[in-house]
């Protein structure tokens, strides 16, 4: 059993031999960008600082198109450029931006399997040069919002729908309610702990192995099917606020190829801090 | 509190890559890493050096260094090749910021260059280097280096010491240490009150600029 779409993921082997192809940028996608590019990136990356450009700056939100295309054009991308995405913590934040890439409908994206944790491990070069690139004009063509859910979609498909797979990929303590939020993130909480009632528990690093990289097709499959999450049901990852949602999102619709996954990017953050909404709390 | 860390004298230095070069005899090095980088990345979970043999280009990682904030390197500034590696930090990591510059070295290597040309410096140039390198990353040499770290500030001493007092029920395990950075309306006596009425020891305690800097263990 292969990826149903092999194609979104690039290996390191095969990018040290293509740092200089023409046409590829590659992009390093980052939390805390002193912690990592700064550090040191992969020779020729541009940098995507994850709270400041991937959000709107002042409403809770992804940036919007325009954004978009602002920052395409900042980062030397054009509509037909090759994009590799990676980041540290096993690609974390690069899938939140594959995400968004393709919300944005760019359609040459992929994602360095293993991230930062294989690039440095396999001996890859690191520099702290900044490369200077030279502004595209970028014009989103496409949103595609089928891959996000909003609270309201949510509650809609929920009542619709009662095979959906809701799926919080969160830690065990997360989803326990014991912890609201990683001791390394708890700014960033909700007022109550605990999950959406009828969440399955898959945390998203479940997803890889020790050295960074996809799980194979088949342990992927075994994984999300022994918890009855399947290609026939709509299914809905949600996790604190969204991005590691986005990873298990990219492991169920392109590796393992589920038809309909979306994101419920609002995820604990939203639900956890609403009043009179239904939590289960686990003791 | 003082953006001055720990840099022994009887070393080379190279700033941008937080690495040490002790002399071992010769063209061979002992190198670890620095105690800024300990103070940004926090303790290291995993770490894995490459192979004893192996010849390391410079600007390439010597070892994968890995803490729960960090997945970076220690990168080379100079040609080397690995002579030999810690066995010690691979079983546990932890041991390279207790003691970054005594147990917790990485690898011994054999260099292949001039250590000038590669940039290596001694300890009076690499202190200049690093106070200004620490005032721009906010990194402040505390006396050991933390588990978690927090900034919490608020408009009354209460809600800032209840909000501690959270964290370190909530995720902070017995021996492990929390620094807190805050400022007025707290005060280090209520620092210090709070630390006695919880059983908390205070490790650190000391003002930069107008932060008040303390690290509490649970004992």
């Amino acid at each position: 059993m292969t990826y149903a779409n092999p194609n979104v993921l690039v290996e390191v082997d095969w990018l040290k031999n293509n740092l200089k192809t023409p046409g590829i940028r590659i992009v390093e996608v980052d939390y805390d960008p002193k912690l990592a590019y700064e550090q040191g990136h992969i020779p020729g990356a541009v940098l995507i600082d994850w709270r400041k450009d991937m959000n709107n700056p002042q409403e809770r939100d992804i940036i919007d198109a325009e954004g978009f295309q602002k920052l395409m054009s900042r980062l030397g991308i054009s509509n037909d450029s090759r994009v590799i995405l990676y980041g540290d913590y096993n690609n974390w934040f690069a899938t939140f931006a594959f995400w968004v890439f393709t919300l944005y409908n760019h359609q040459n994206v992929q994602i360095l399997n293993g991230g930062r944790k294989k690039w440095i491990d396999s001996g890859g070069e690191l520099t702290t040069e900044v490369p200077k690139v030279q502004p595209t004009t970028y014009v989103v063509q496409k949103i595609n919002l089928e891959q996000r859910v909003f609270l309201q979609d949510l509650l809609k498909l929920k009542a619709a729908n009662p095979s959906l797979a809701l799926v919080d990929v969160r830690s065990p303590a997360e989803f326990k309610g014991e912890i609201t939020a990683p001791p390394e993130y708890p700014d960033e909480h909700a007022q109550r702990g605990g999950h959406i009632p009828g969440a399955v528990n898959i945390p998203w690093g479940q997803a890889v192995r020790e050295d960074g990289t996809f799980k194979s097709a088949e342990e992927l499959r075994q994984l999300y099917q022994s918890k009855n999450v399947t290609p026939d049901k709509t299914v809905v990852t949600y996790c604190r606020i969204g991005e590691r949602a986005s990873h298990t999102w990219f492991v169920l619709k392109h590796l393992l190829g589920y038809p309909d996954v979306r994101v419920y990017d609002g995820s604990w953050t939203e639900w956890g801090n609403l009043v009179r909404f239904p939590i289960v709390k686990e003791k | 509190m003082q953006y001055d860390c720990q840099l022994p004298g009887d070393r080379l230095y190279h700033v941008g890559r937080d690495i040490w070069f002790q002399p071992a005899g010769g063209r061979f090095y002992r190198v670890g890493v620095t105690q800024p980088l300990c103070l940004m990345a926090g303790y290291f979970t995993t770490v894995r050096p490459r192979p004893v043999n192996t010849f390391i280009r410079r600007d390439t990682p010597i070892a994968l260094i890995v803490s729960r904030k960090y997945e970076g390197a220690l990168i080379t500034p100079a040609d080397v090749k690995i002579v030999g590696i810690n066995e010690s930090v691979l079983e546990n990591p932890r041991i390279v910021c207790i003691d970054p510059y005594g147990s917790g070295w990485l690898a011994e290597v054999e260099i292949q260059e001039d250590p000038g040309a590669a940039g290596l410096v001694e300890s009076s140039r690499a202190e200049t280097l690093y106070r200004e390198k620490n005032q721009r990353n906010g990194i402040v040499c505390l006396k050991v280096v933390p588990d978690y770290s927090r900034k919490i500030f608020g408009e009354s001493c209460n809600m800032i010491l209840t909000e501690i007092g959270d964290f370190m029920e909530k995720y902070v395990g017995r021996g492990e240490t929390l620094h807190v950075i805050t400022k007025d309306p707290v005060t280090e006596p209520d620092l210090l009150n709070m630390a006695t009425t919880h059983g908390y020891q205070i490790v650190d305690l000391g003002r930069a600029g107008d932060l008040i800097h303390v690290i509490f263990r649970k004992s």
